[in-house]
């Protein structure tokens, strides 16, 4: 009771997790109202009913001790990993599976559609700087290799449900805690290559129609490509949710058409995912670029303050905690953002914060509870920085 | 610059994090940057467009196509308005109500709906759709019973509407799969140019020409659709006013004095014949448009600013259009222009641009003549079956028409001094119900080439027919005078007798010496084998085109053909010469020759032929020539055509049995004949058996003066294939058409 009395203190103390709050809330606030103008019996239910529950879970998470919650770490992994095994045995019954556009990703509690992609995303930037804290290993380029083979599993997990969206995340995220981690920046452009090489080779399958034994992708994603390619001849199929995004928020202008406006427009053009993935259009429909850029500058302060809480943090856990869970809020966004602009193809993954789903609410605000708890933690005495590979720090190698 | 970033921020943690920071900076500039593009300038302009224009609903109002009125202003072709009751094609295949159950156990069961999987889904929306099957039922039964119909005849009706949108959607699905394919040249799977076709999407009439009563009743029930949730599926149903276009005059009575016909067929009784098909050729009829008009003319188009932009007078699917005949070639006039009811969808406000319909087209064709050639043409009156007096042998090659045979004809009556065409008939013919019906049997038709329009779009060799303008060229060009004479021999060159023959050769002897008019009248071939050389392949080449063969006429009708005459090096050895009697390389349509003796007529003035009335619609026709012939050479050609038909010695003069061909009273005929040998017609059965059938064209020309005029007053001009002698076999046909304009009232 008093260690929690104490922590409570720590935590009204002023800190930069806090800009990070209030970014959180007010990206929440601006996605309520988007929703509002499209699905006001979502906005409800995502205001009062996922908000408050969000708050409370974020406030439950400010309390466990960073080492205790390293320490679960691989264990919520292993679980998000059951979970995800769960949703793609043969045979469970759609009561507990149920199969949604063509998908499964949900797990039903009866009260709740829990996706255990949401718990994953958490478990693997935990488990993950709970492996790499006092590694250095990662500086070659074969221990480099190491994580990104980990990635693997939930990565493939996530395409069997198929979730590919959720799965692209996770590559930046990765990427973003090995850079922080000090990972030498060659080693990870090389990977990088490789992985744009991919990505062109797909491409290149799609654009110049290649046979079906070479094909990697499935058909749907394939298509999608093919919309990016040609918009012209995908507008009114694959292309057509891309296609109306772009227009919906192209004709929200400078400062929006107003939450009146929107309703109608929205109402009879219609945008496939309106408050969901493609809560974006509105919000530029609404709101318009400076609306949309508002949004996007919220999303760099809730980065800043991330990355400012591990900048000031001397426990590499937290610190590589706060750095991926920043490049996992902030890729989400960005992916999510280009796929309505037309700069990416669409990948099906939500607005953290802005879109409408509890789950994925309830992950974003964990998120932030565990940031503001390892904000509020004074620094041990005589900690060493990690991270410091290049003489300057006092850690030169793991320990 | 590291060295200083280093010294400035000694963590490299702390660098790394600032990396990241600038990374995630760039990256929302790059995103803004493109949100920029879509909400700014012209990104914005088109979206907002976009988005707007989905406000609107755009109900298009139809017009009324323009009538086509003969040269009296009888209408034949017009626009009717009826009464019909169509039903949405969703609710005749069955898809209404499967739409209806999903919609309303989407609405039953909430949010829950998104949770639930596609088989349970289909379960609840089967569960639903059972009521709204049950109101689809009841409205068959209502329609039937309203209207008085067996439910057996709705339901066949519903097969037919089934049946011909699935042969449209399969026919247009393979033309843009086609079209794709040839746009973007790669492979483009079938199932990518698959969308629902406008049939697919719009309300078929299973009930046509309701009376009124009927018409309250549905109306009763579609007004309450909107109320009562029982009678929801009314709501797809409409009574609506179309457009038939309707063929007043395609079938006309008529009774025929036969006491003036040839002997061996004339009566004194009066006999009534039924024509059908009146001017099909020539009027044309309707198909549905086809993606052909949709990409000459669409109705929606993106300007190069990309803004959609609506041309009301565009084509869209479910268009009727001009298939053949007037109603092709005038199609830009009759068509007219859609209007339009623009309704917000968010306030309800409408904006109206009303209809404008097509314009009248007037013909120069009296369909009352035109029915009673068609009539003296058709087999059945007698004239066009092969008779005693054609003089046919029946040792004549196999494929030759032997007594009885029926023959096909042409014919074409021409307004000398306006070239208006009054009538212009080719059998054998069809009529519109057979098009609709078995339109195979007429577009196939590869035995009598039914569907030719004759006139116009057949060119016969001329043979003699061609031989006044072989006069006037040769006069023109002071090649020989009206007094000098040619001495006919019976062949053309003296050591030679075996080539170059006149027909007169075949009784043993020659023509003599003979002038201009002379060898006319008698058809001498020595004479026109003489001017054929004399004027050279050069002097035909350019003669004549100057009457109008090898060119289109511009009559309005776009089925015309050319014919066919050489130029001049083109020619080969004596084709020249062959020229002269009208044989060789040179064809003309029936209108091609009524228009060359016209100019004759007509001192020399090269006008035009034209089916359409209104000059300003008849572009490009009616544009007069002078040829700059000479009055004594003219008077001595007419001289030549009076002579054949009136004087003994004329080709056109009697027939076997001394019975006259030209025998109207009050009425002076100047006319042709010819008898052109041609090369064996192929025809194939549909079985596919092909046979070929044999025997010289006749031709007859004739100028009609009725007593009193100063110069011919008409033009008429038959041609029956495979006929045999021109004057024997087409000389009566073109009497009997003479005294048809009598019995109209001409003379």
């Amino acid at each position: 009771m008093q260690s929690i009395t104490r922590q409570l203190r720590l935590l009204l103390r002023p800190h930069p997790g806090w800009y990070g709050l209030v970014a959180a809330v007010g990206l929440t606030v601006m996605g309520v109202m988007a929703i509002d103008t499209v699905q006001p019996h979502y906005a409800v239910s995502q205001g009062q009913r996922w908000l408050p529950i969000a708050l409370l879970t974020m406030i439950v998470c400010l309390f466990p001790r960073p080492r205790l919650i390293g320490e679960a770490s691989y264990v919520l992994a292993g679980v998000a990993i059951v979970l995800m095994l769960v949703l793609i045995v043969p045979g469970l019954p759609r009561s507990v599976v149920p199969v949604i556009n063509g998908a499964r990703r949900w797990i039903d509690l009866q009260f709740m559609l829990v996706q255990p992609s949401e718990v994953a995303k958490i478990a693997f930037v935990l488990a993950l700087a709970w492996y790499l804290r006092y590694r250095s290993s990662y500086r070659t380029f074969l221990g480099l290799l190491v994580p990104f083979v980990l990635l693997m599993v939930p990565m493939g997990l996530l395409l069997k449900q198929p979730d590919l969206g959720t799965a692209l995340v996770f590559v930046p995220t990765l990427c973003v805690m090995l850079v922080a981690a000090g990972a030498k920046l060659r080693h990870l452009s090389a990977l990088m290559s490789i992985g744009a090489l991919l990505v062109a080779v797909n491409v290149a399958i799609v654009a110049f129609d290649a046979p079906q034994s070479m094909r990697l992708l499935k058909p749907h994603q394939e298509a999608r490509i093919a919309a990016m390619l040609w918009p012209e001849r995908h507008r009114d199929r694959e292309g057509y949710q891309q296609h109306v995004a772009m227009t919906i928020a192209g004709a929200g202008g400078v400062t929006g058409v107003g939450a009146a406006q929107t309703t109608t427009l929205l109402k009879f053009n219609h945008l496939p995912e309106n408050h969901n993935d493609m809560i974006f259009a509105v919000i530029v429909n609404r709101w318009g670029l400076l609306g949309g850029v508002a949004m996007m500058g919220l999303y760099v302060v809730l980065l800043s303050s991330f990355f400012l809480v591990a900048a000031r943090s001397k426990d590499p856990f937290a610190r590589l905690v706060c750095v991926g869970f920043g490049g996992l809020i902030f890729s989400q966004a960005a992916i999510n953002v280009a796929v309505t602009v037309g700069l990416a193809p669409i990948t099906g993954i939500t607005l953290p914060f802005v879109s409408y789903g509890g789950s994925s609410l309830v992950a974003a605000f964990v998120m932030v509870g565990l940031v503001l708890n390892f904000a509020s933690r004074r620094p041990a005495i005589m900690a060493r920085p990690s991270f410091e590979f290049d003489g300057h720090g006092a850690v030169t190698s793991g320990g | 610059m590291r060295r200083h970033l280093r010294k400035l921020i000694p963590s490299m943690f702390h660098r790394r994090l600032l990396l990241l920071t600038a990374g995630a900076v760039g990256l929302v500039a790059l995103l803004a940057a493109q949100t920029a593009r879509l909400t700014l300038g012209e990104g914005h302009r088109r979206a907002s467009e976009a988005v707007q224009s989905a406000l609107e609903q755009t109900q298009f109002v139809p017009t009324i196509r323009g009538r086509v009125l003969d040269r009296y202003g009888r209408v034949l072709a017009d626009d009717e308005s009826a009464f019909d009751v169509a039903v949405s094609y969703s609710v005749i295949v069955g898809d209404w109500a499967y739409h209806e159950g999903l919609r309303a156990a989407r609405q039953a069961s909430g949010g829950a709906w998104s949770e639930l999987g596609p088989a349970e889904r289909e379960a609840l929306a089967r569960e639903h759709q059972q009521r709204f099957d049950e109101q689809v039922d009841a409205l068959w039964q209502t329609l039937a019973g309203v209207a008085g119909v067996d439910r057996d005849e709705l339901e066949q009706r519903k097969d037919e509407i089934r049946q011909a949108v699935q042969r449209e959607a399969s026919y247009l699905w393979a033309r843009w799969h086609e079209q794709k394919l040839a746009e973007l040249g790669e492979s483009v799977p079938f199932s990518e140019a698959v969308q629902p076709i406008q049939a697919q999407r719009q309300a078929h009439a299973v009930l046509f020409d309701v009376p009124a009563e009927v018409r309250s009743v549905v109306e009763g029930f579609v007004a309450e659709a909107g109320q009562d949730e029982a009678l929801k599926v009314w709501s797809q149903v409409e009574v609506r006013r179309p457009k038939h276009r309707r063929y007043p005059l395609e079938q006309i009575t008529l009774t025929f004095d036969r006491s003036t016909l040839p002997l061996d067929l004339r009566e004194e009784a009066v006999t009534e014949m039924t024509i059908e098909g009146v001017g099909v050729h020539i009027i044309g009829a309707m198909r549905p448009a086809w993606r052909e008009e949709f990409d000459r003319r669409p109705v929606w188009l993106t300007d190069e600013q990309g803004r959609r932009q609506i041309d009301l007078a565009g084509y869209m699917e479910g268009d009727q259009v001009g298939a053949f005949g007037i109603e092709r070639s005038m199609e830009d006039v009759l068509r007219g222009q859609r209007g339009r009811v623009t309704r917000r969808r968010d306030t309800g406000a409408e904006r109206r641009r009303e209809p404008e319909p097509g314009r009248d087209v007037r013909l120069t064709m009296d369909v009352q003549l035109q029915a009673r050639i068609q009539g003296l043409l058709s087999p059945a009156y007698g004239l066009l079956r092969v008779q005693s007096w054609h003089g046919n042998r029946d040792d004549a090659e196999p494929g030759t028409p032997r007594l009885g045979d029926p023959l096909n004809a042409t014919a074409v009556v021409l307004e000398v001094h306006s070239g208006e065409v009054v009538a212009a008939v080719g059998t054998p013919g069809y009529t519109r119900d057979e098009l609709e019906e078995d339109s195979q049997s007429v577009w196939g038709d590869r035995m009598e080439y039914r569907y030719l329009n004759r006139p116009v779009a057949r060119a016969y060799p001329p043979g003699s027919t061609l031989k006044p303008m072989v006069l006037a060229a040769a006069y023109a060009e002071r090649k020989v005078s009206p007094n000098e004479t040619i001495n006919c021999i019976g062949h053309y060159y003296p050591d030679r007798p075996n080539s170059f023959r006149c027909w007169i050769h075949a009784y043993g002897r020659g023509h003599g010496p003979m002038d201009g008019a002379q060898a006319m009248q008698e058809s001498c071939n020595i004479y026109f084998y003489s001017l054929g050389d004399r004027l050279g392949p050069r002097g035909m080449a350019e003669w004549l085109p100057r009457f109008g063969l090898g060119e289109v006429t511009g009559s309005g009708i776009r089925e015309e053909r050319p014919g066919h005459v050489p130029t001049a090096d083109d020619m080969r050895y004596a084709d020249h010469i062959f020229l002269g009697i009208g044989q060789g390389p040179v064809a003309w349509t029936v209108l091609q020759a009524a228009a060359a003796y016209g100019t004759l007529a007509r001192d020399g003035l090269h006008i035009t032929p034209t089916f359409i009335a209104d000059p300003a619609d008849a572009r490009g026709s009616r544009q007069a020539t002078s040829l700059g012939l000479d009055r004594p050479h003219l008077r001595s050609i007419l001289d030549g055509l009076d002579r054949a038909a009136n004087e003994p010695r004329g080709t056109a003069y009697r027939l076997p049995g001394n019975e006259r061909i030209f025998n109207v009273p009050g009425v002076r005929v100047l006319a042709k004949s010819g008898t052109a040998q041609t090369t064996p017609t192929r025809l194939e059965s549909p079985d596919g058996d092909v046979t070929f059938r044999r025997g010289d064209h006749a031709w007859a020309v004739a100028l009609v003066q009725p007593e009193g005029e100063p110069r011919p007053t008409h033009v008429v001009a038959v041609v029956v294939e495979h006929g045999g002698s021109g004057g024997r076999v087409a000389g009566p046909v073109a009497n009997q058409i003479i005294h048809a304009m009598k019995t109209e009232g001409y003379f």
